[in-house]
């Protein structure tokens, strides 16, 4: 049974090889179907269908959807023009929102009909270009001046430390037409000259932006003033004022965290409430006078307590993952820990309208803005800290 | 039952290399069909009794193997005309096609797509078995459950009673790994049956 040169391999009982055999025979016995011989014969030589079938079944799907992945519709991608993609790149999606919700003329609150940012007189787009070479300062401890109940906002978590949202872009703003040699004017600068509205009293001289020193840039030139448009942007009827401060406290009374705002100045306005401490706001107005949104920003959350029935609200704070800046001197002073000239140029491109009105301290419980421009406050002014703004 | 070869396996597997193929199908074909012909109807019982064992007895898997088989001695028109050699030739074909397919069907378990195997009908295991005695039937089930190399060798040393140097060239492994096979395949059907034995 075996070869003379086989190794010994264990015996196998001869009860369980007779059973094997028998079943073996048994299979001996069986004959294919006549048919198989007719399909032998009849087949081409290369019979290779089956497998190529097999294959194919992996391969077509494969390959057709290698085909939709690396071949995309270019029509696909909906272009945008240069101010919205940097819009859309810069914006957070709530504010755009907010903002599109408060819009004048949309009653129905749906968004204004065409572009985002109106044309300019001369037909161009209003360009926005980013330069990636902001970065955002935290609050100092407030150096020397407030001693109580100012926090120490050293111990606080930075933005960038606790991963917060801190990739903001400064957008230097192209004006045609505007009367400068170079073609760029920051729309964060040039605070401190005279304007449309008025001169604006500059406590310390030139602006301290961070920005503000651009190599050969020199000094900044006034700011230019929106020329007339062929139509009307609801945005230019409304007025954008932002009130800054660190913290809120008020000394007569002890209360922290609450600061009022009243508007006597009749018009559409938007209120830019900004702190860097948690604050709840209030906003209030005379009758004559239409506040259209309010929008709370800040490091720590923020909420607005009561506004005018028909204003929106829209709270942006580190917490949500939107921080915008604080800011509550102008012009800015690098050590106060907060960029003014940076939360105002957000603000701007935020808004899609010029900031009117600014007005700041570092600890406040009250604002009133008038007719005239001119704000009130219970500014803690000691130590050097002052209600500085503009106009 | 003794397989009707008796032709020396090693010289047929180097003739299967050395054959000369054949293209595609043609009116000249048509003598070479009818040899194909004769060798089928003289040879298919091998041939399939060889695909129905080592395929655990499944009707499908045999009849492939067949086919396949005898496709492929279209291509070798050498081998027929060594008609002597004819039967050691299919003999190693066959068992080679057997090993080849389980295999592949033990990778496709693996990657879990035993869906694409081109089975005609259900792989009943045993299918060739229904008849046969209860006995035969879970004799031939422990057989089936062997491993496809030990399979193949258990059966070709102890039911056909080829030597090992036979069964080395056909599964190309050496003599020591293959009585080793034979080996693990004896301690394993004896577990099983001393298993079923007991109460």
């Amino acid at each position: 049974m075996t070869g003379a040169n086989d190794r010994r391999v264990g015996a196998l009982s001869p009860e369980l090889l007779q059973a094997l055999r028998e079943a073996d025979a048994w299979l001996a016995d069986r004959r294919p179907a006549c048919a198989l011989e007719q399909r032998i014969l009849a087949a081409p030589v290369a019979t290779r269908g089956a497998p190529l079938l097999r294959f194919a079944l992996l391969a077509v799907p494969a390959a057709v959807l290698a085909f939709l992945a690396f071949t995309r519709s270019p029509s696909e991608v909906v272009p945008l023009s240069g101010s919205e993609a940097n819009r859309v790149l810069q914006l957070p999606t709530r504010a755009g929102k907010a903002i599109r919700r408060s819009a004048p003329g949309t009653a129905d609150g749906s968004p204004p009909d065409g572009s985002a940012v109106p044309p300019e007189p001369d037909g161009s787009q209003l360009e926005l270009e980013l330069e990636p070479e902001l970065e955002l300062e935290l609050p100092d401890p407030t150096p020397s001046s407030v001693s109580e109940p100012t926090p120490t906002p050293a111990a606080e978590p930075t933005p960038a430390a606790s991963g917060e949202p801190a990739k903001v872009y400064l957008a230097p703003v192209h004006l045609p037409g505007q009367e400068t040699a170079s073609p760029t004017a920051w729309s964060t600068t040039g605070r401190s000259g005279p304007t449309a509205t008025g001169g604006r009293a500059a406590s310390n001289g030139a602006p301290t932006t961070a920005h503000a020193e651009r190599p050969g840039s020199g000094p900044r030139p006034p700011p230019v003033p929106r020329a007339p448009r062929d139509e009307v942007d609801p945005h230019d009827e409304v007025e954008l004022h932002v009130f800054g401060i660190y913290t809120a406290y008020n000394e007569a009374t002890g209360e922290e965290g609450e600061t009022a705002v009243h508007i006597s100045r009749p018009g559409r306005h938007i209120i830019v409430l900004a702190a860097y401490s948690g604050t709840r706001w209030t906003v209030t107005a005379d009758e004559d006078v239409e506040v259209v949104h309010v929008l709370a920003v800040g490091y720590e959350p923020q909420s607005i307590a009561a506004a005018p029935a028909d204003a929106s609200r829209e709270t942006l704070d580190a917490v949500a993952g939107d921080y915008l800046g604080c800011g509550y001197q102008y012009p800015h002073a690098s050590e106060s820990g907060c960029d003014t000239a940076a939360l105002l140029a957000r603000l701007e491109l935020l808004l899609d309208t010029s900031v009117a009105s600014f007005h700041g301290c570092v600890v406040a419980s009250m604002f009133t803005l008038a007719e005239d421009f001119a704000v009130t406050s219970d500014c803690w002014d000691e130590d050097g800290y002052t209600l500085t703004g503009f106009p | 039952m003794r397989l009707p070869i008796d032709l020396p396996i090693a010289m047929s597997a180097a003739t299967v290399a050395a054959a000369p193929r054949v293209g595609r199908r043609t009116d000249a074909d048509q003598p070479l069909r009818a040899a194909v012909a004769d060798a089928y109807r003289q040879h298919h019982g091998l041939v399939y009794h060889l695909a129905l064992r080592y395929g655990r007895g499944r009707v499908a898997f045999a009849e492939d193997v067949t086919q396949e088989v005898f496709v492929q001695l279209l291509r070798h028109v050498g081998v027929l005309a060594a008609r002597d050699e004819l039967g050691g030739w299919l003999y190693v074909v066959a068992t080679r096609r057997c090993l080849s397919k389980l295999r592949n069907e033990r990778l496709l378990d693996v990657l879990s797509l035993g869906w694409l195997r081109r089975d005609d009908e259900p792989a009943h295991d045993g299918q060739a078995m229904y008849g046969a005695r209860e006995e035969l039937r879970r004799t031939f089930d422990a057989l089936s459950r062997l491993p496809a190399k030990e399979r193949i060798a258990f059966s070709m040393y102890h039911l056909d009673g080829r030597p090992q140097d036979e069964i080395c060239a056909v599964l190309g492994h050496s003599k020591g790994y293959v009585s080793k096979l034979i080996q693990r395949a004896t301690d394993a059907l004896a577990r099983h049956v001393g298993r079923e034995v007991e109460p």
